[in-house]
């Protein structure tokens, strides 16, 4: 399957604002953002082709997000990948146990960030 | 520390070792071996003199023994009004500090060892040769054995009375066990940190003092007592009689004693400690990524305007955000650094006369670039403008916290609203937003520094947390009170007084 729409959720406005510029360096990606998982549930009605979810956030943590949309049958379906700074075994194994595409660690690399996501759905 | 030996008799009290004051003979025996034994008694003697008193019956000499004092009784067993050992049992308990030589006929010695066994100094043998030889040594003897047996029960009784007098004052729990583990004394303070009296756990196994998943690790500690092992600190948790469970520091070491050797230990209850270690490494936690989220940013708009592959409006957004964020963390430094001068006492209040309206301008000025950026309406709703005395720079930090922390929870399109009203005493700042709101349980901890508050979901208060901290101490430096007001999942309200007059020293 071929990435086009891709939703972005983050709640630090810079932060998810220097990933957008990254990910617009592919210029086949259309990207969609959130800042906060509330607004992640509804931006997902329309079912992007991945979602680039963080895990910690103020209100509905990534974690609940991610639960709220894999009970949704719309959007159960849905490519994730988290992002996190958390290596804590807690919060892999919600992830494993929640079908992830995989997790990418934060502090990123704005510039590889791009990289990153496509070897991640290399096989989608 | 010893203390010199001092002869304390409370029911008793002995005339002082000297030769010229005769000793004080209390005999009790039939009237003609009185007789004998007064004669005997009484010759003219170079080493010591004795006064006999002489009485018939048993209730005669209690009588007499509760009337005046004697340094020693001579007691016949067979008396008009008791026989045999019980004479001498009733007289001891009567008066158990003095001393009592047993005279007794020659087939009846038996008896005379019996009263030995029983507490009596001595027994003497009437009608032979050496009477009377015999019973003025057997008097003296009794007499200093009595008084040496006296001293040193006193020095024991008095240091077992400072041993527990240490033991209570102790501020750890102590208890002793016996080199088998089974509690053998334990102070007060064991019985407040346990929730048990000490009637319920002496003679009971060390593992009721603890859960039962620590009972064979601390049990381990009582198979090899003394053998230098067991001078150990144990870090386990401690349960209570009601069953809850709390964190405690076991010191254990052996005591040596008189009956064996038992094992001492310390109980600390280091719950506090805990909590504070805990509060401050969460502290740590958050100001560490505090710290890393705007430099990420920095990074990260310094990285891709670096690789060249982005237009030059995205170049000059970046820049912008890289700016930004670079304050943010400057401004996070400051913050932690004047929480450290405010809590060493370093800052002095300038207190001027001010205008409400002015300071809450001014702070909401400085945060009009975020508030635009976050699109974030900022809206002041002052409707008297009553004057204060208050340290303006102070009072704007303290606004400027409480603004950004709201601006920064608020959703796009958001309103932050700033209240200003005006009591009989004091002045009321309201900052509400319509963020997700703080969970209740947090609401307590939301003030208190290296503390944050967590947001409903887990997630920390973030920076706001030491800017709540510096707002805390400024507004009570001011003689003012802060608080906040919460609706899960609908906003919050972060209210500070400041009285009207000046409450504080300082005014220039």
């Amino acid at each position: 399957m071929k990435i086009q729409k891709i939703l972005l959720v983050d709640d630090e406005r810079h932060v998810r604002r220097i990933a957008e510029i990254s990910l617009s360096m592919v210029a086949q990606w259309s990207v969609t953002v959130a800042g906060s998982g509330a607004e992640a549930l509804e931006k997902a009605q329309e079912i992007p082709d991945l979602i680039l979810l963080d895990v910690r956030m103020p209100g509905m943590d990534g974690i609940t997000t991610l639960r709220k949309l894999r009970e949704n049958p719309a959007t159960a379906a849905i490519p994730v990948i988290l992002l996190t700074a958390s290596t804590s075994e807690k919060d892999l194994e919600d992830a494993s146990s929640l079908a992830v595409l995989g997790t990418i660690l934060k502090p990123y690399s704005a510039v590889t960030l791009p990289d990153e996501i496509l070897a991640l759905t290399a096989n989608l | 520390m010893t203390e010199p030996l001092r002869i304390i008799l409370t029911a008793h009290n002995p005339a002082p070792f000297d030769l010229e004051v005769p000793w004080r003979v209390l005999l009790v025996d039939n009237v003609n071996d009185a007789k004998m034994a007064t004669e005997l008694l009484t010759q003219p003697r170079t080493d010591m003199q004795f006064a006999v008193t002489h009485v018939e019956s048993l209730s005669e000499a209690i009588t007499r023994l509760s009337m005046s004092e004697f340094d020693v009784v001579a007691l016949d067993l067979q008396l008009p009004d008791s026989i045999g050992l019980d004479t001498f049992l009733k007289l001891h308990a009567a008066m158990p500090e003095l001393p009592v030589v047993i005279v007794t006929e020659q087939d009846e010695q038996q008896m005379g060892m019996a009263a030995v066994a029983n507490g009596a100094q001595d027994y003497v043998v009437k009608n032979t040769q050496t009477y009377g030889e015999v019973l003025v040594r057997s008097l003296q003897y009794a007499i200093h054995r009595k008084r040496a047996e006296l001293a040193s029960n006193d020095a024991v009784v008095r240091a077992e009375r400072r041993f527990r007098g240490l033991v209570e004052s102790a501020p750890d729990a102590v208890v002793i066990f016996d080199a088998a583990g089974r509690i053998v004394l334990v102070n007060s303070r064991t019985e407040k940190m346990f929730g048990c009296s000490r009637e319920e756990i002496i003679g009971e196994s060390a593992d009721v003092l603890v859960p039962e998943r620590f009972a064979n690790y601390v049990k381990s500690f009582f198979n090899d007592t003394g053998k230098g092992t067991l001078d150990t600190v144990l870090e386990i948790y401690a349960i209570r009689k009601d069953g809850s469970e709390f964190p405690v520091e076991m010191n254990l070491r052996p005591l040596e004693t008189d009956e064996g050797v038992l094992v001492s230990s310390a109980i600390r209850d280091t719950t506090e400690r805990k909590t504070a270690e805990q509060r401050l490494s969460e502290f740590y936690a958050i100001l560490a990524h505090e710290l890393r989220t705007p430099l990420a940013s920095i990074q990260g708009s310094l990285d891709l305007i670096e690789a060249r592959r982005i237009g030059p409006e995205q170049e000059k957004e970046l820049l912008a955000i890289a700016g930004i964020e670079a304050r943010r963390m400057l401004r996070l430094i400051n913050d932690l650094l004047d929480l450290k001068k405010i809590e060493a006492g370093e800052t002095k209040l300038n207190l001027v006369p001010l205008k409400a309206k002015q300071i809450v301008d001014k702070a909401i000025d400085s945060l009009r670039g975020m508030a635009m950026e976050s699109q974030v309406a900022v809206v002041a709703n002052v409707t008297s403008d009553p004057r204060l005395f208050c340290d303006e720079d102070r009072i704007i930090q303290v606004l400027t916290n409480l603004l950004s922390n709201a601006i920064k929870y608020s959703p796009a399109d958001g309103v932050v609203e700033i209240a200003v009203k005006p009591n009989q005493t004091d002045i009321k700042f309201a900052v509400t937003d319509a963020g997700p709101g703080i969970s209740e349980t947090d609401l307590d901890k939301l003030f208190q520094q290296y503390n944050q508050g967590t947001r409903t979901s887990g997630r920390f208060y973030a920076s706001t947390g030491l800017g709540l901290s510096i707002a805390k101490k400024i507004v009570e430096q001011h003689g003012g009170k802060i608080g906040v007001e919460t609706k899960d999942g609908a906003g919050s309200t972060l209210w500070f007084t400041l009285p009207r007059k000046p409450q504080v020293e300082g005014i220039t």
